[in-house]
């Protein structure tokens, strides 16, 4: 087996409309081992967003490849890349995560459902997850009636209850005030490396990188820098280094 | 999976949904009354010519079968009756009296219609007995008539008929009541031949006779499947006349296919109708769950479930509306005074109903198929 869960070789995407072309990520080759939590950080616009998408088969590359447990996904149909997504990816959106007419915990057994795994043990799992994500109260609630952090902890909870190789998740903290971040992002850093599962968030806030185990930062689509001792971050702060690091937004 | 989506997704939103279950009711009430008053006007119409036991009538030539403008020979009757392949012939004459419903009530036109006891135009009695020559002051009513009037057999009845410049009443006794056998919107009453000739209105009260000028001849066939070889054995033997079945006789009834054509044409729009708002509220519907449908197919759900789950949402929702719709169609229905014609046949009911259900998915289509194209990567907001 392959040391590497995910393991890109110059990934590429260009847009290309009209007579303008946007090379949204170019020749990005990143590693990531079982177990390891990555924070991909950067200014607007320089990929990262395209970079998930690529990796979660959302999006085509331009050129480049992707191996997931050393198997490339290249040529895969709309449907293999449906059931790919299903069972190897688990996916936490900015935000409208949750279908609405479902509650807590039906959102989260919606990914057993799909996998066709659901059962009453897994359907327990299911409920510790949310307990375990400090949603004792919500099991039962619907989205509508639950606050922007409790519906991205349900998020974070479907992302892994189906038991994926790939934890993605793209500004899964964007809503949140800082201390409810930090405590998603500790509870979903401690899921991943339990299961030794590959995760890989994309954040604004660098303050939520001490969580990982490395954080990679973007500029204009390639990585213009990886710091593999993410607690040194915090050594930056105030520096024009970190802001360097991060974009204007929330800081 | 996709029912199950459905369900909940409805469930959690019912009070949306059953209002607008409510919405495809009505249509569906509207569908089926036009449906129930197309068919109720039509059996008025032709329920007497659709009861015959024949299989042909006999008019004369250039009259676009007319039954009231049709005038023929009592000796064309007695020709018919020997031509070979006629199994039974039997003679029928048309025209209008008035019944006294009450005293000091204005009287009700009905059909009195002179027919020959036993052979084919005479009905059955499902009361009393059949028609006889004689005596002769006796009737044979409809089903319509008796509850019209309250009469039973054994009864006397009074009709009003003009003689020359003269309104005259005749009392005739109730010897038999048929089933529904109304001709052209009116109940009927039917008697022997000689006793129409007598007691119709015409403008010579002296002149009448047992073997009178007929409108009609009603032909029993001996073989029914070969129907033109003894159409065009009739119009051979006998001099002007022509021959039709008996579905073309009523529906070249003046007005007849019109009226049909009208209710049609309503019905058709309904439909129509049903179709837009259906499929306007679906592609709402959708249009507002893009985002959610674009995250479900992220996370893996397949095409197939996304538009199956729309396929039998639209399904369930109809199936729900129609059935109340039905349901409320038939309690109304009980509520109308018999008189309204509006009647509700098995087949006609069902094809409404199997029509309705189908106008759903037909409406939902668009919205299917935009459903089906949401791309994933709109949960990203890419
Ligand atoms: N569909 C598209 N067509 C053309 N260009 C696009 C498209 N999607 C993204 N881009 C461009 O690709 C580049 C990378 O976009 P991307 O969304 O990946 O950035 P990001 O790092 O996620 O930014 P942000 O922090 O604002 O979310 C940007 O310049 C963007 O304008
Ligand atoms: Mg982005």
């Amino acid at each position: 087996m392959d040391r590497y869960i995910l393991n890109t070789i110059d990934l590429s995407k260009t847009y290309r409309s009209n007579e303008l072309v946007v090379h949204a990520v170019s020749k990005v080759s990143l590693q990531v081992k079982p177990g390891e939590f990555i924070a991909l950080v950067g200014p607007s616009g320089s990929g990262k967003t395209t970079m998930l998408a690529m990796l979660a088969t959302l999006l085509e590359s331009t050129s480049g490849h992707i191996y997931i447990d050393g198997e490339p996904f290249d040529d895969m149909n709309q449907k293999q890349r449906a059931k790919f997504r299903r069972e190897k990816i688990g996916f936490t959106f900015q935000d409208n995560n949750l279908v609405p007419y479902l509650t807590a915990i039906e959102n989260v057994e919606l990914m057993l459902r799909l996998n066709k795994i659901y059962s009453t043990s897994e359907a327990k799992r299911a409920k510790d997850l949310l307990l375990r994500l400090g949603l004792d109260e919500q099991i039962n609630s619907l989205p509508s009636q639950m606050s922007k952090g409790q519906q991205q902890r349900v998020a974070i909870a479907r992302s892994l209850i189906h038991d994926p190789r790939v934890v993605l998740a793209d500004e899964p903290t964007a809503s949140l005030d800082t201390q409810r971040a930090k405590q998603v992002v500790q509870i979903f850093s401690d899921l991943i490396h339990e299961e030794k599962r590959a995760g890989i968030m994309v954040t604004h806030d660098l303050r939520m990188c001490k969580y990982v185990d490395k954080v990679i930062q973007m500029v204009d689509g390639s990585i213009n820098r990886i710091i593999d001792e993410p607690a040194d971050i915090d050594v930056l702060a105030g520096t024009s280094e970190f802001d360097k690091l991060s974009t204007p937004a929330l800081l | 999976m996709a029912i199950y989506l459905s369900f909940k997704e409805i469930w959690r939103n019912r009070t949306k949904y059953f209002l607008f279950s409510l919405v495809i009711a009505l249509i569906s009430v509207l569908v089926l009354f036009t449906a129930g008053l197309g068919e109720g006007l039509a059996t008025n119409n032709k329920e007497y010519l659709e009861k015959l036991d024949a299989q042909l009538l006999v008019f004369q030539t250039d009259v676009s079968f007319s039954t009231i403008e049709s005038r023929l020979d009592y000796k064309k009757y007695k020709r018919a009756r020997r031509i070979d392949g006629i199994a039974d012939a039997g003679p029928i004459a048309f025209s209008n009296v008035k019944v006294v419903v009450k005293q000091d009530e204005e009287p009700v036109d009905v059909s009195f219609i002179g027919v020959e006891p036993d052979r084919p135009g005479a009905p059955k009695a499902i009361f009393g007995t059949d028609l006889r020559s004689y005596p002769s002051k006796i009737a044979l009513i409809d089903q319509s008539t008796a509850d019209l009037i309250g009469a039973q057999v054994g009864d006397k009845i009074t009709i009003k008929s003009t003689q020359g410049t003269e309104d005259k009443l005749y009392d005739l006794t109730v010897t038999g009541i048929a089933g529904g056998q109304r001709y052209f919107f009116r109940p009927s009453i039917f008697v022997s031949l000689s006793t129409w000739d007598k007691y119709r209105p015409k403008a010579d009260p002296d002149s009448y006779s047992t073997q009178p000028v007929l409108n009609v001849i009603a032909v029993k066939a001996k073989n029914s499947t070969n129907l033109s070889y003894l159409e065009s054995a009739i119009t051979n033997i006998i001099d002007d006349v022509e021959v039709t079945d008996i579905q073309t006789a009523y529906e070249s009834a003046p007005g007849y296919s019109e009226q049909q054509g009208t209710l049609n044409t309503i019905k058709g729009f309904t439909f129509l109708i049903g179709t837009l708002v259906i499929g306007g509220f679906f592609q709402i519907q959708i249009l507002q769950k893009l985002p959610q449908i674009g995250m479900l197919k992220a996370i893996g759900a397949p095409n197939r479930l996304v538009s199956a789950t729309a396929i039998s949402q639209i399904v369930i929702v109809s199936l729900f509306g129609v059935i109340i719709g039905t349901l409320a169609t038939f309690a109304l229905a009980a509520t109308l005074p018999s008189n309204v014609p509006v009647y509700f046949t098995t087949s006609s009911v069902a094809v409404t109903i199997v029509t309705l259900l189908l106008i759903g998915p037909a409406g939902g289509m668009l919205s299917i198929r935009m459903a089906h194209k949401v791309e994933p990567l709109t949960a990203l907001d890419m």
